[in-house]
């Protein structure tokens, strides 16, 4: 059965210049218009089945919190249905309905009243919200003082001692120190256990691909794809990737490049380290395809993690393929800790894709690189394998930030580039000078 | 209108939580808490005790002390002062029920005014126990008083919904509700008769609803005249009264879907 089936929705805010208008349109007698509209929602459709844990993902300003807003009611659609079936809990934001002045413990009897839970029945509660929450004497203070984490941290417990049928959370969770989404994710699997639908917005995609069995894809308002979390995952994944990608292919454009064909060449014998802690690595794609290996040699052909600038080095993937494949992309990204994107680097951008691979073949691609001059420090980097073109192409695997470098530069560092020019001087006499 | 009667029905019980967890919250964290909500009430009659009667020899009824004429014309101002003033600010303080619950916003403007009328219960128990600390009554005429705090409940309720739903749209509103108030005190004749205005300018007080109100609770607790012997007083009353209330309940509900955006 269904619990929450949202209907063409469409949620157009009204945005006035000056909020007077807004008083001004609505007693308005000749029904002028003061507002220019903004769409958050343009019809939109899912359903979700009893018992469902579905997540809800898309960029910032995608419309997440504004779908949930009007699934629990606080918002009305524009236009559209939404039809809830169920108790509804909901965890909008941080301190969701939370009286600041009053203490947690006044904070949960004035909720749950809001609720329509008598104050016998959630004194029934208490105990097991406060055990939850976990924060100690701190739920005899004004919630005004505690910290946010604190706040999700009471929010939650709440929001699940209410027993909803419908359990709907907004983002909310990853506020809480990774002790506390832990014990939220493993209390969370117990309730969708007990059989409650779960609707959880995040844009973490490892927390909806490990808790959500359906996912909703939305994108500026607009529903992009309705499936199994895993797969939606995916290609919103790639989708993020692709921009990225995009924004560097204009960079890469400028860039002349010289070979045609990529072709393969017979191996010998060969040695490589495998992958190390696999299973740790935060990775992404169809897996139809296997990174087995990644490394950096350096001209003696040794394997190393501290570069200097301006030395030539080997980079270089050991893959498996599980199909047969055609335009295999192999590539990887760099990036410093903060996470500007140094260089990214493919065989489609050196134009050599391979046109077909087989099930079964191992194949090493490498790519030679004189390290340019960057400012010294640590760098990240990603190895990945895909299939389709710089525009287009389908993840098979990405080991997101897998590598850790040391880059060393015995220049100034001021900047991330050093750049190697040199300054040329000149003297004037006055009288052969004309300033215009 | 009938909706939001019915919603207020609905939820009477939540309500009367909220307006007394509100009632508590003016005074969650001062030391002294419930003894400030009668302190201020009680310097005020003192002021005005020692300023008409001591300093200006004012005793507007014969053989009868000052300060049992003053608190039935004064309390209900105090009610109605104390309410206007927060409930103006009803969204802005409920804000995390606004937006963040689900909740039938057409009620939030009673929880202020329920609030404030615990505070007016517990001064109009002292009315009555003064009263008969100086030997007046008990009389039968008091209980017209209940007819009176209805009339004063109604007014309170219209211009608090209106005020409060203006005041989303326009934060002025508070600031000239508060001027209004500082005048309204002076215009009623709650501190002087209407005895010492000139007969011109009679009419203009009369429609001012307050002036019904305090002459009303005057008539019960002093004077002993029903509010029948003023027909064309109480239907001026009703009229502006009924007028402020459905249109402040009309614009409020007719608000109600943009008060989310905006706080």
């Amino acid at each position: 059965m269904e619990a929450i089936r949202v209907e063409n929705v469409t949620k157009v805010y009204r945005l006035y210049d000056k909020p007077i208008d807004r008083l001004k349109e609505s007693v308005s007698l000749t029904h002028k218009i003061y507002h220019r509209p903004f769409y958050a929602l343009r019809n939109i459709s899912f359903q979700v089945e009893q018992g469902e844990t579905v997540g809800i993902i898309g960029t910032n300003g995608s419309g997440k919190s504004t779908i949930l807003k009007i699934i629990t009611g606080v918002l009305k659609p524009t236009e559209g249905d939404v039809e809830v079936r169920g108790k509804v809990s909901a965890l909008l934001e941080l301190g969701a309905g939370f009286d600041m002045d009053y203490t947690g413990v006044e904070n949960i009897y004035m909720n749950g009243s809001v609720m329509g839970f008598s104050r016998e029945e959630m004194d029934h509660k208490l105990q097991e919200i406060l055990e939850f929450a976990d924060i100690g004497d701190f739920v005899y203070q004004p919630v005004k003082t505690y910290s946010s984490g604190m706040l999700v941290r009471l929010a939650f417990s709440l929001a699940i001692s209410v027993e909803p049928e419908i359990l709907i959370i907004d983002e909310a969770l990853a506020v809480g120190d990774a002790f506390f989404q832990a014990k939220c994710f493993h209390k969370l699997e117990e309730i969708k256990k007990k059989g409650t639908t779960i609707l959880f917005v995040s844009h973490d995609i490892v927390s909806v691909k490990k808790l959500c069995a359906r996912a909703v894809w939305i994108e500026k308002g607009i529903l992009q794809e309705v499936g199994e979390a895993k797969e939606v995952c995916e290609k919103y994944l790639s989708m993020q990737i692709r921009k990225q990608n995009e924004e560097l292919a204009q960079l890469v454009e400028q860039i002349s490049v010289e070979n045609t064909t990529g072709d393969v060449r017979m191996g010998e014998k060969a040695v490589f380290h495998a992958i190390r802690e696999k299973d740790a690595i935060e990775k992404s794609g169809t897996l139809d395809g296997e990174i087995l290996s990644f490394y950096i040699r350096n001209g003696q052909g040794e394997e190393v993690s501290v570069l200097e600038v301006e030395k030539e080095y080997t980079f270089g993937l050991l893959t498996k393929f599980h199909r047969d494949l055609n335009n295999v992309l192999f590539g990887f990204e760099m990036e410093n800790l903060r996470g500007v994107k140094l260089f990214s680097i493919n065989n489609f951008l050196t134009d050599q894709v391979l046109k077909e691979v087989h099930a079964g073949e191992y194949i090493e691609a490498s790519f030679a690189i004189r390290l340019p001059r960057i400012c010294r420090g640590e760098y990240l980097i990603s190895p990945s394998l895909a299939e389709g073109t710089q525009e287009s192409h389908v993840v098979l695997e990405r080991l997101h930030n897998y590598l850790k470098i040391t880059v060393d530069n015995g220049g100034y560092n001021l900047s991330i580039i050093d750049l190697d020019t040199k300054a040329d001087f000149m003297r004037y006499r006055e009288e052969d000078l004309s300033l215009l | 209108m009938l909706e939001t009667i019915q919603d207020i029905w609905k939820e009477r019980k939540l309500l009367i939580v909220l307006a007394k967890s509100d009632f508590k919250k003016k005074f969650v964290g001062s030391f002294f808490g419930v003894f400030w909500m009668f302190m201020q009430p009680i310097v005020n009659i003192m002021i005005y005790y020692l300023v008409f009667q001591v300093g200006f020899k004012s005793n507007p009824v014969k053989d009868m002390p000052y300060v049992l004429w003053l608190m039935p014309g004064i309390f209900p101002w105090f009610f109605f002062n104390d309410a206007l003033q927060n409930g103006v600010l009803t969204l802005n303080s409920y804000q995390h029920l606004v937006k963040k619950m689900v909740f039938r916003l057409d009620i939030l403007p009673m929880i202020k005014v329920l609030s404030s009328l615990f505070l007016h219960f517990i001064f109009l128990y002292i009315t009555v126990a003064v009263y008969l600390l100086f030997g007046e009554g008990p009389s039968l005429w008091w209980l017209q008083g209940i007819y009176y705090l209805l009339c004063n409940i109604l007014l309170i309720i219209g211009l608090t919904y209106l005020t409060a739903a203006l005041n989303v749209f326009m934060k002025d509103t508070s600031q000239i509700v508060n001027i209004c108030l500082q005048f309204g005190f002076w215009l009623a004749p709650i501190m002087w008769d209407e005895s010492i205005m000139p007969a011109v300018l009679r009419p203009f007080l009369k429609v001012n609803p307050f002036t019904y109100i305090v002459n009303g609770f005057r008539d019960s607790f002093v004077f002993h005249v029903g509010f029948w012997d003023r027909p064309g007083e109480s239907m001026v009353f009703w009229l502006v009264t009924l007028i402020i209330l459905l249109g402040g309940v009309k614009l409020y509900k007719r608000m109600e879907p943009h008060f989310a955006d905006m706080l």
